[in-house]
């Protein structure tokens, strides 16, 4: 049978070892991640995790969009029986993004009324990777 | 407000600054703070919101009492004393500092 070439605009699909390597990625930012957050303020956390790969370390190639790679993080941290929240998931995603040399912005909203709800996602040139949950319009600070 | 003492002529010369790792936004309601060294949010009813945006936009805390007074009908000591009350708990909670004002 002929192999058939992708549909145009059908996203690449990952190899076995690709994935592997990518879920890999997502889980041990996740550990780097609560373990800043434990530790230090967000601030300086998200400085830590935007800062540029060490020298003679290269920049990870971008093998999917922005917002497949999102996906990807969020579909592996739903998984996880431990706490796995929207901010998070946020600092995991901009850590991931900033390996590959992409800026994403962590914006923080707050819904104080009927109850107090907060929540955390992430946009990349002014479009939101993560949902956004109905905060859009709420939003308290960009980061 | 440790550094100061309360009367008017002190008042005169202190000034409110919100530190680069605090966030206000003010809703209906209440207005939702977030200090992002510690994480918390704090809220501020709608009255402790209009105190402190007439601090953030006063040269000083006396100056913020003068202006509020009429406005709310109450006598400017009484309202220099609420103004210091915030302050203060503000500060202890990092959410504001307050420095000479200029």
């Amino acid at each position: 049978m002929p192999a058939r070439a992708p549909a145009a605009g059908a996203a690449e699909r990952l190899t076995g070892v690709e994935r592997a390597r990518l879920v890999a990625e997502i889980l041990a930012t996740y550990a780097t991640v609560r373990w800043r957050l434990r530790r230090t303020d967000l601030p300086t956390v998200l400085e830590a995790l935007r800062a540029p790969p060490r020298r003679g370390a290269r920049a990870l190639p971008l093998t999917h969009d922005e917002r497949r790679l999102a996906g990807a993080a969020v579909r592996v941290l739903r998984a996880l029986p431990s706490d796995a929240r929207c901010l998070t998931r946020s600092l995991v995603v901009i850590a991931m993004l900033a390996r590959r040399g992409s800026a994403a912005t962590l914006v923080i909203a707050t819904r104080p009324e009927p109850s107090f709800t907060a929540h955390a996602w992430v946009e990349h040139a002014g479009r939101p990777l993560l949902p956004t949950e109905g905060f859009g319009d709420v939003r308290l600070v960009e980061l | 407000m440790a550094p100061v003492g309360r009367g008017r002529t002190d008042l005169e010369r202190v000034a409110v600054h919100v530190p680069d790792h605090v966030v206000y936004r003010d809703f209906a309601e209440q207005t939702v703070a977030l200090n992002l060294q510690t994480g918390r949010y704090h809220g501020l009813n709608a009255t402790a919101g209009a105190m402190l945006a007439a601090l953030r936009d006063a040269p000083s805390v006396a100056a913020a009492a003068k202006r509020l007074a009429p406005e709310w009908d109450v006598s400017e000591d009484v309202l220099l004393g609420d103004l210091v009350d915030l302050c203060d708990g503000l500060e202890q909670r990092g959410l504001l500092e307050t420095r000479a004002a200029e």
